[in-house]
């Protein structure tokens, strides 16, 4: 018998007594039985209403399940962000030491990497420098590094204050060396315009608060709104306290909370029952485009749904300009409310098929959350890649269509004469050859090959950084779009290219060429999930994206693989069914290849701040190459379109490097230098830099704008 | 990309509850005591109402109706008592509405239709609790006083256990 068994009859009980105590006050002889029940009852109700009333104070209604925001793009972190979070989250005490040093062997490290690139001395000697506290004139920052060989496993005051006085300085010091630098690149200069213009841009977060819905599309929940929380205790509170002082009327006036208390019992929030339509003006807008969507919601139900809130699910990167998806209005059976808002397109298949509802009953205590699915609508905007191809200038260079080999064959480049043997054709013969010697000779050509190149973008969680939080551009999105232009330039050249992804969200397009073939791949760049507006999700502990799970643990065999017809025009690329257990991918040859299931990779940090945390970065780079590397053509050049901003970023490049491949690291700045630890990430990203450099790999950098939906003007 | 401002939108449940604040107000104006605690309570659902703070709202409702409960322990009559209390619950009920429709809609939406049935509602409630309430004050025998508690203590326990 559980509580709610043992206290129904108690409260029978009550009603009765009191029913006939109030009819019959003269019942109870015993004055001490009466005061000793009425003073019970003051007790728990005083002290039942002071708990009721604090709790209805401290409490709110349900944040979790508030009605959504939507039409805002998802708001992206800036390099160092995290790092400045970690150092406001960590302690003072013992307990946090080893977050400390973590963070501390970061800023040593780059300590160090400048003292070695500024000083030129070897990393001992620059190490004993900055354990020694003379590499900077801050006391501060030298004092973060004091006693660093015996670790701080003790209380440690003023840490984060001597963090950021650290990354100022490890910046100071590498402005002052770039800046005495004469052999000052380009690219460079391009960094610190984007520093500057991000100078401004000191608040965090977004401008309003973002709520989500945590609810596929068909689920529903019935849940209590908790407004009416404490009405209860107010009306026996006020009873006892009117029992107490012996007025009537303060008893009477509890009678307003147990009306109440009623009242929210009464109803229930209704289902929806509802009939949408959703129309929107254009379905192939260009970026920057507005696209206007009309949501048209019917109650198709015998009730009247006294309060429905709706929202519809704006696709993630498109952002309303105009007008509102959200609204709340009354329906009665039949009627319709109207809503219409407008979108600016960006890149990407954007797909509307769902909507939130929240509905209330009349006294809105209870709520009914649900998301319903709806029909789909479709915008496609693909950003015009092939325009800017020719901006690529210098990048494309280091990618020649073709190369020499030393086969001779059907090309048009003389290779070298051979003697006339019967049967070769009547052209091939070398007329000048037999003038001057009176010997017949063959000509011989080149046989032209035509280079594999291999676009890579890192589509990682590390990788959805921004260098300004208001605009919200994604360095993914930047990298799809360098990968799109350099994809339309490679093939006007004559390359086979291909795609993918590296990244928890497989995506591998293999190298070809031709009309149908630079379709494909814009259009996998335009909509594929790997290069979406939202960061994949992160991976649970045993290394898979939770996201890619199905049940029985293996992931949906043709999901993340980019499908083609079965035989294009023009490449010979093919697509088999998937047999159990592995995926079928497309292979450039003709062929098939299976392979198995990957999984989401270990390199799905949150944060790019994160990396010190990490597993080895060679490590994580070997096990992000277990899907693409493996498709990669063992002769393919690479262009890895990457921020950079984590070590494990370069660490793919040396890998590519190091399995045989040309390696050109396309590299957009998304850093920014409003903040101590922005300012060090910033600096970090340059060292990379510097390292793959110095490691042979080709590196081109670029400022790209900030804008999303600009269609043009992005430039190396 | 545009930067979204929220800004306010006076709203038919703000003006509802402001009314009903100075419902309460009117009606402990009786008693110097519970007029300065009915001010007070209003000065504070004003200020949770611009603040858009629930709990500042919430309390405002508890500061008016301990008003109503010390004016109707003193100087206070029937109607002041039912009036003052219904309108402090009121006055909470129709201004945590009012922000709840705030953070769910933007200020473009107009919602006067929603919020004027959730009044009806609420205001219905209080209509039919306070005429029942009026009815038994006067048709219960003095001295019951038992017989109330026990009543009280029956709904209390009743409501736990019907509770969903």
């Amino acid at each position: 018998m559980n509580r709610r068994q043992l206290l129904l009859p108690v409260g029978i009980v009550a009603a009765g007594a009191g029913v006939v105590l109030t009819l019959r006050p003269g019942l109870v002889p015993s004055p001490w039985l009466t005061s000793g029940f009425v003073l019970g009852v003051w007790v728990v109700g005083l002290g039942g209403a002071a708990l009721a009333v604090l709790a209805r104070l401290t409490g709110d209604e349900g944040e979790s399940r508030r009605l959504p925001t939507a039409g805002e793009r998802p708001a992206y972190r800036v390099p160092g962000d995290g790092l400045a979070d970690r150092t406001a989250a960590v302690g003072a005490s013992d307990r946090d030491a080893t977050e400390r040093d973590r963070i501390r062997d970061r800023l040593h490290d780059a300590a160090v990497a400048i003292l070695v690139r500024r000083e030129g001395i070897d990393e001992a000697d620059a190490a004993d420098r900055v354990d020694a506290g003379d590499w900077t004139a801050d006391a501060d920052a030298a004092a973060l590094f004091a006693g660093t060989g015996s670790r701080h496993d003790h209380v440690e005051t003023g840490f984060a204050r001597r963090v950021d006085a650290v990354a100022d300085a490890v910046a100071a010091l590498f402005e002052g060396d770039t800046s005495a630098d004469d052999e000052q690149t380009d690219a460079s200069a391009n960094a610190d315009d984007t520093d500057a213009s991000g100078a401004g841009t000191s608040s965090p977060g977004s401008d309003t608060e973002s709520v989500s819905l945590e609810l596929d599309p068909g689920e529903e929940l019935l849940e209590r709104s908790g407004r009416w929380r404490g009405i209860q205790g107010l009306a026996l509170a006020v009873t006892t306290v009117g029992i107490l002082v012996g007025a009537p009327l303060v008893i009477l006036s509890g009678v307003v909370g147990v009306a109440f208390a009623a009242y929210a019992r009464v109803w229930e929030a209704p289902s929806p029952t509802l009939a949408v339509e959703r129309a929107v003006s254009g379905t192939d807008p260009r970026p920057g485009e507005r696209v206007e969507v009309t949501l048209s919601v019917r109650n198709r139900g015998e009730r009247l749904l006294p309060d429905v809130r709706v929202c519809d699910d704006v696709p993630a990167g498109l952002c309303v300009v105009d007008g509102t998806p959200r609204h709340t209005t009354a329906l009665r059976p039949g009627k319709t409310a109207t809503i219409s808002y407008t979108v600016e397109a960006v890149r990407g298949e954007h797909t509307f098929d769902s909507l939130a509802v929240v509905t209330r009953d009349i006294s809105a205590a209870s709520r009914r959350v649900s998301r319903l699915p709806t029909e789909s609508a479709t915008v496609t905007c693909r950003p015009a890649f092939g325009e800017h191809s020719v901006s690529l200038g210098d990048l494309a260079t280091l990618l020649s269509g073709r190369t020499e080999v030393a086969e001779t064959g059907t090309g048009v480049s003389f290779h070298s004469l051979r003697e006339h043997r019967r049967g070769d054709p009547l052209g091939s013969l070398d007329w000048g050859h037999l003038a001057k010697t009176g010997e017949f000779a063959t000509r011989r050509y080149d046989e032209p090959r035509t280079v594999r190149v291999a676009v890579l973008v890192d589509a990682r969680a590390a990788a959805y950084v921004t260098d300004d939080d208001r605009r919200r551009r994604s360095a993914v999105d930047v990298c799809a779009c360098a990968a799109g232009a350099l994809t339309a330039g490679l093939l006007a050249d004559g390359a086979l290219v291909g795609l993918g992804a590296v990244g928890p969200r497989p995506c591998w397009v293999p190298a070809g060429n031709g009309r149908d073939h630079r379709e494909r791949l814009l259009r996998t760049l335009t909509s594929h999930e790997a290069f979406g507006w939202e960061a994949p999700d992160p991976v649970t502990a045993d290394g898979r994206s939770p996201a890619s799970e199905q049940p029985g643990g293996m992931a949906d065999p043709t999901a993340n693989v980019v499908r083609s017809a079965a035989a294009s025009e023009d490449g010979g690329v093919t697509m088999a069914d998937a047999p159990a257990g592995g995926r079928v991918v497309a292979v450039s040859d003709g062929g098939s290849a299976l392979v198995d299931e990957r999984s989401g990779d270990a390199d799905e940090s949150a944060s790019p701040d994160q990396h010190d945390a990490d597993p080895d970065p060679t490590e994580t780079a070997k096990r992000l190459l277990d899907d693409v590397g493996t498709r990669l053509p063992g002769d393919a050049q690479v262009v890895f379109c990457t921020p950079l901003v984590d070590d494990a970023a370069a660490a793919v490049a040396r890998q590519l490097r190091a399995r045989g491949h040309d390696v050109l690291v396309a590299s957009p700045d998304v850093t920014g230098d409003d903040t101590p630890c922005r300012r060090l990430a910033g600096v970090e990203r340059r060292l990379r830099l510097d390292g793959l450099r110095r490691d042979g790999v080709a590196v081109h950098e670029w400022t790209p704008p900030a804008d999303p939906t600009a269609d043009s003007g992005w430039s190396v | 990309m545009s930067v979204v401002v929220r800004e306010h939108r006076l709203r038919l449940s703000h003006g509802l509850a402001v009314v009903a604040a100075l419902a309460t107000v009117t009606a402990v104006r009786v008693g110097q005591i519970g007029l300065v605690a009915g001010l007070g309570g209003a000065a504070l659902l004003a200020t949770g109402l611009v603040w858009r703070s629930r709990g500042v709202v919430a309390l405002a409702g508890v500061a008016l109706f301990a008003a109503t409960v010390l004016v109707a322990a003193g100087p206070g009559g029937l109607t002041e008592t039912l009036l003052g209390a219904f309108g402090a619950v009121l006055a909470a009920d129709f201004g945590t509405f009012a922000l709840g429709i705030d953070r769910d809609v933007d200020p473009s939406v107009a919602t006067t239709r929603v919020e004027a049935l959730h009044a009806i509602g609420s205001l219905t409630v209080a209509l039919l609790a306070g005429g029942l309430g009026y009815a038994l004050f006067r048709s219960v025998p003095r001295g019951s006083t038992l017989g109330v508690v026990a009543l009280l203590f029956a709904a209390a326990v009743l409501a736990a256990v019907l509770r969903p």
